[in-house]
């Protein structure tokens, strides 16, 4: 059921050219620089340490890597982490 | 979107609070998930640190109460701590606020009046003259207007051909410029004419090149030749003939004039006198006279106008008049030459630079006390004699 209304909504996103995460939800990730990273449709943290800072969504993990990390914002469903990214990685284990 | 939180953040007053847990996540997402934002959150592996809009910290607290979790304001920011920060100064507030209105009130002054003139009336006479009509500094600036001031000095003042007035701010710009420009000299090998500049009797003509076309006692009128730029030559039983030259002269027209109302000063104080000072001030178009006491028959007042405020070496942009009331023993009554020359300085200033008083008489009269009006009966003469533009 969860496959079928996926495919309708990537459909429906393609046929109308919207954004893909606009009906789906998918999370949006923007990394600007080094130093800053900005995910759009989390669904919380599940890690928070000055070094990683995990964000569940509705794919996968969203696990940012550095150093001081900080979350600069932080809303129902968009997060903004500053600091000194070393990586961004998106994790499949455990996800929904 | 992060800006916009932080702005918000910080219009409204927000607190950085810290919480000591050991899964900060947790915080977070409870706090998210109940719509109480967070930001510049850090965790420093034992106590969590954010910024939080001060409404939402009773919100945050009931979140908390089941983590048994306790919230310390560790700083306040925004509207509150500049509210925390006046409680305590209202001393300073105050004169802050004082400042902030005195400056606005202020700016609805003339603070500064520049007069650029040529010789004829000086930027010293235009000064004063616009003063004694109540154009001064920290006079109103909704009173003043350019063309008002503009159409002022072009009728006072006769020797002017324009007056350029521009308000600027709180300041008042006039450029003066003389009537008769400057003399054009053209090149002495050019024949030229010499005109009248007005309608006048000719009292002296003398010719250094051309012919003249008029002699004393001719009444001519104003652009009439004066000296003609040719001269004959020949024989006197040939036909003459004439060569055009460039016309030098000097034309004179005297004129009688009489004044009787001129106020002269017959009296100087003597230096270093002791005197009463009355000063006069004019706040927001107001005046106020800070009078004193003393006898009229026993002294004699002079007044000094448009002086500027001084505190130590400062100088405001309030002005005033200061009357300076000396004893009449401190005082010395002027000779006959000294009063002369008062006189002739003062209907020089009324016929203007480019005349020559050739005869100058007058009677004093007592106006009030040791006061005294001048009735004068002066003759004059004038240069009327303006080259033309050269002939074709």
């Amino acid at each position: 059921m969860k496959n079928l209304v996926k495919k309708m909504s990537d459909r429906i996103n393609r046929g109308f050219k919207i954004e893909p995460n606009y009906l789906t939800k998918t999370a949006l990730t923007e990394v600007y620089g080094k130093s800053h990273v900005r995910v759009e449709n989390h669904l919380g943290i599940i890690k928070y340490t000055a070094d990683t800072i995990r964000l569940r969504t509705n794919e996968c993990i969203v696990e940012i890597v550095g150093r001081d990390l900080s979350l600069e914002g932080m809303l129902t469903d968009e997060a903004f982490i500053s600091g000194l990214i070393h990586s961004v990685n998106f994790i499949d284990e455990g996800c929904q | 979107m992060t800006d916009i939180f932080s702005l918000f953040d910080k219009i409204a007053s927000f607190n950085r609070v810290k919480i000591t847990t050991p899964h900060p996540e947790k915080i977070i997402n409870m706090l998210s998930a109940n719509g109480v934002h967070i930001s510049h959150a850090k965790y420093d592996g034992n106590s969590l640190h954010f910024n939080i809009i001060n409404h939402r910290l009773k919100k945050m607290n009931d979140i908390l109460m089941p983590f048994s979790d306790s919230a310390d304001i560790i700083e306040i920011y925004g509207t509150q701590k500049i509210i925390h920060f006046a409680k305590g100064k209202k001393v300073f507030l105050s004169v802050l606020a004082v400042c902030i209105l005195l400056s606005v009130y202020l700016s609805g002054f003339l603070w500064r009046m520049e007069i650029f003139s040529a010789t004829d009336p000086t930027a010293e006479e235009v000064k004063l003259f616009l003063y004694k009509n109540g154009i001064r500094q920290s006079c109103r600036l909704d009173t003043l207007s350019e063309k008002m001031i503009r159409v002022m000095l072009l009728k006072n003042f006769p020797a002017l051909g324009d007056a350029d007035v521009l308000l600027e701010g709180n300041r008042l710009i006039i450029t003066l410029s003389a009537k008769e420009s400057p003399i054009i000299v053209f090149d002495r090998t050019t024949p030229c004419d010499i005109a009248a500049t007005r309608d006048a009797v000719i009292s002296v003509i003398d010719v250094y090149s051309g012919t003249a076309c008029v002699k004393t006692g001719d009444s001519v009128k104003k652009g009439d030749i004066l000296i003609r730029g040719e001269i004959s030559y020949g024989y006197e039983q040939e036909p003459k003939s004439f060569r055009q030259v460039h016309a030098v002269g000097k034309v004179l027209s005297e004129s009688t004039v009489t004044f009787d109302d001129i106020e002269i000063d017959v009296y100087e104080p003597n230096k270093e006198s002791k005197y009463i000072s009355e000063k006069t001030f004019y706040p927001a178009g107001f005046s106020i006279t800070l009078r004193k006491k003393y006898d009229e028959k026993q002294n004699i007042a002079f007044t000094e106008y448009a002086k500027n405020v001084k505190i130590g070496v400062f100088e405001f942009p309030v002005l005033y008049d200061e009357k300076k009331i000396y004893n009449i023993n401190d005082c010395r009554k002027l000779n006959n030459t000294e009063i002369y020359d008062a006189i002739a300085k003062e209907v020089y200033s009324r016929l203007g630079p480019k005349t020559n008083i050739t005869n100058l008489e007058y009677t004093l009269s007592v106006n009030e006390q040791y006061r005294y009006t001048a009735n004068i009966k002066a003759i004059y003469s004038e240069n009327i004699a303006t080259e033309q533009s050269p002939m074709p």
